[in-house]
C-alpha cells in the first residue's frame, strides 16, 4: 500500500472524527475517564505501602501510563479494522476489498484511523515521557523505551490480528474478540507480583508482561529490559507472520455472503 | 408467557454457544486473580496483618465473592440492544406487542440461568439458619441483577446517537471494577470517596451485596438500608431508560444508524 493511498485514508478518517464530532468528544472522554481510574487505583494501593513488586509510586504509574500508551497507539492504527472484520465477513463485505489491485491484508489492516484515540494519544504519551523523566536515563535507555513502544504496538496489533482472523472460520464466537484486551490488562501489575511459573508464561509463551513491564523495567535495569525485549520481539514476529498466514488462508476460504 | 419462552431461548442459546460462556469466564476468573495477586503482595510488602480492618484471608474472600458476581454481571444486554440498533434490526422488535426493555432482561436471565442458580444456593449456604436475612439477601441479589441488566440497557439505548460503542467496553469495565469494588472494598477509600459511591447503582449491586452478605448478620439493618437504596435505583433507571429510549427513536429512522 502506497503512503499516497494511506494518507487519503487517514484524511478520509479525519473526515468522520469530525462529521460524528458528538461520539468523537464521548470516545475522548470514555478514554480518559478509563485512564483516571486506572491512575486513582494506584493512588489507592500505594497508601498502605511504598514500594510493590519492586516498584515505587511513579514506576508503578509509569508502568499503567506505558502500556496505555501503547494499547491507545494500537487503537489509533488498527482498532477500526479489527472491530468490523466479522462482521464484514458474515455480510460478504471483503468483496469490494478484494476488487482492489493493492495488498488486502495491509489495506484491511490500516484501512481506517481512529482519531478519538489519537486525540488520548497527544495526552497520554507526554504523561508517560513525564513520569520516564523523573528517573535520569542515559540516551540508550530512551532508545530501548522507543524500542519497546513500537515493538509493543506490533505485539497487540498481531496479537489481536491473530483473534479477529479466525472469524473466518467461526462467527458467532464474540467472546474471542475480547480475550487480547483481558489478557492484557491481566498483565497490567508489576511482573514480581505473580507467581514465578506465571511470570515465566507471561514473558516467554505469551509476553504480556513483557509488554506491559518493559519500559518501566528499564528505569530499574537495562539488562533486565532487554530479557524481556527479546522474548516480546520473537512472539510478535511469529504472531505477524501467523496472521499473514491465517489471513490467506482465511481469504482462500472466504465465500461471499452477497 | 411470550417472556418465560424468551428466558428459556436465553438459557438455550448460552447452551448452544459453550465457547462464549466459557471464554467469558476465564476472562472474568482472570481479573479475580490478578486482584487476589494484588492483595497479596500488598500485605506482604506493607508487614501489616490487618489493612483497614480486613484480615488477608477476609479480604481474600470479599474479593472472590465479587468476583463470583461478576460472572453475572456481563455486558451482553448493551452490546445486543446496540447491535439491534445499529442494523436496524429493532424496527422487526418494535412493530411486536412487547416491552423491549422486558425482551432484554428476560433474555439476560436466560442467559445467567445456570450462574443465578448457583449463586441463590451459595447465598443460601452462605447465610443458612438466618431465615430473615436469607429472604432479605436473595431478594437484593435478584434486584441487583435487574438493576445491572436496566444500567446496561441504558447505555445501550446510547447506540442512537453514537457511532462506534466499542469505547464503552474499557470504561465500563474501568469503572465497574472500580466503583463495584472488584480492585477493593469501597471502605478502604477516604470516607469521604467512600460515602459518594457506596451508593452508587455499581456498588450496590457487587460491593454492598458482597458486604451485606459478609456483615448482615450483625448488621440486618444496613442489608435493609442498601436493598431499599437499590430499589429507589430501579425505579430511577427505569425512568431514565423509557425517557432516553423514546427519545432515541424519535430520530431512529429504521434502517441503522
Amino acid at each position: 500500500m502506497s503512503w499516497q493511498l494511506y494518507w487519503l485514508l487517514a484524511k478520509q478518517s479525519f473526515k468522520t472524527f469530525l462529521t460524528y464530532r458528538m461520539t468523537s468528544v464521548l470516545v475522548v472522554l470514555f478514554g480518559f475517564l478509563f485512564t483516571l481510574i486506572e491512575i486513582t487505583a494506584g493512588f489507592v494501593y500505594y497508601s498502605f505501602t511504598n514500594r510493590i513488586g519492586g516498584l515505587s509510586f511513579f514506576q508503578y504509574e509509569g508502568l499503567i501510563m506505558s502500556l496505555t500508551s501503547i494499547t491507545t497507539t494500537y487503537q489509533f492504527l488498527f482498532i477500526g479494522a479489527h472491530e468490523s472484520l466479522a462482521e464484514d465477513l458474515v455480510e460478504g463485505n471483503l468483496d469490494y476489498l478484494f476488487l482492489r489491485p493493492i495488498a488486502s491484508y495491509w489495506y484491511y489492516a490500516l484501512r481506517q484511523l481512529d482519531f478519538p484515540s489519537g486525540v488520548n494519544l497527544l495526552v497520554y504519551l507526554p504523561v508517560t515521557v513525564w513520569l520516564l523523566t523523573r528517573f535520569s536515563l542515559p540516551w540508550t535507555a530512551w532508545g530501548l523505551i522507543a524500542i519497546f513502544y513500537g515493538i509493543g504496538v506490533l505485539f497487540v496489533f498481531a496479537l489481536n490480528q491473530v483473534v479477529v482472523e479466525i472469524s473466518f472460520w467461526y462467527d458467532h464466537l464474540t467472546a474471542l474478540n475480547g480475550v487480547p484486551e483481558d489478557v492484557i490488562d491481566a498483565a497490567n501489575r508489576p511482573a514480581r507480583i505473580y507467581p514465578r511459573w506465571l511470570q515465566l508464561l507471561l514473558v516467554t509463551v505469551i509476553p504480556v508482561l513483557a509488554l506491559s513491564n518493559g519500559i518501566v523495567t528499564v528505569t530499574i535495569n537495562q539488562w533486565q529490559a532487554l530479557q524481556l525485549l527479546l522474548p516480546l520481539s520473537v512472539v510478535t514476529i511469529m504472531l505477524l507472520w501467523g496472521s499473514f498466514y491465517l489471513w490467506k488462508r482465511g481469504t482462500a476460504h472466504y465465500v461471499s455472503a452477497n | 408467557m411470550k417472556y418465560c419462552d424468551n428466558l428459556l431461548l436465553g438459557l438455550h442459546n448460552s447452551l448452544i454457544y459453550r465457547a462464549n460462556f466459557v471464554i467469558s469466564l476465564l476472562a472474568r476468573l482472570l481479573q479475580v486473580g490478578l486482584s487476589l495477586l494484588m492483595w497479596r503482595a500488598l500485605y506482604s510488602e506493607s508487614g501489616q496483618s490487618m489493612i483497614h480492618g480486613y484480615s488477608q484471608t477476609s479480604m481474600m474472600l470479599y474479593l472472590m465473592l465479587t468476583g463470583l458476581l461478576s460472572l453475572i454481571f456481563t455486558f451482553e444486554p448493551l452490546f445486543r440492544l446496540a447491535r439491534l440498533i445499529k442494523s436496524g434490526k429493532i424496527s422487526t422488535l418494535l412493530l411486536r406487542p412487547i416491552n423491549l426493555n422486558l425482551e432484554s432482561l428476560s433474555n439476560f436471565l436466560g442467559a445467567k440461568l445456570i450462574l443465578l442458580g448457583l449463586l441463590a444456593l451459595l447465598l443460601v449456604c452462605l447465610t443458612w439458619g438466618h431465615w430473615f436475612l436469607m429472604v432479605l439477601i436473595l431478594t437484593y441479589a435478584f434486584i441487583s441483577v435487574v438493576v445491572w441488566q436496566q444500567i446496561m440497557f441504558l447505555f445501550g439505548t446510547l447506540a442512537f446517537w453514537l457511532v462506534q460503542m466499542w469505547p464503552l467496553r474499557p470504561l465500563l469495565t474501568a469503572l465497574y471494577l472500580f466503583s463495584g469494588g472488584l480492585l477493593f472494598p469501597l471502605d478502604v477509600l477516604p470516607v469521604w470517596a467512600y460515602q459518594g459511591l457506596r451508593f452508587s447503582p455499581l456498588a450496590l449491586v457487587s460491593s454492598d451485596l458482597v458486604q451485606s452478605v459478609l456483615r448482615g448478620v450483625h448488621d440486618p439493618q444496613l442489608v435493609l438500608l442498601y436493598l431499599v437504596m437499590t430499589f429507589l435505583w430501579l425505579l430511577g433507571l427505569a425512568g431514565l431508560e423509557r425517557l432516553l429510549f423514546q427519545s432515541g427513536l424519535q430520530q431512529f429512522e429504521g434502517v441503522g444508524v
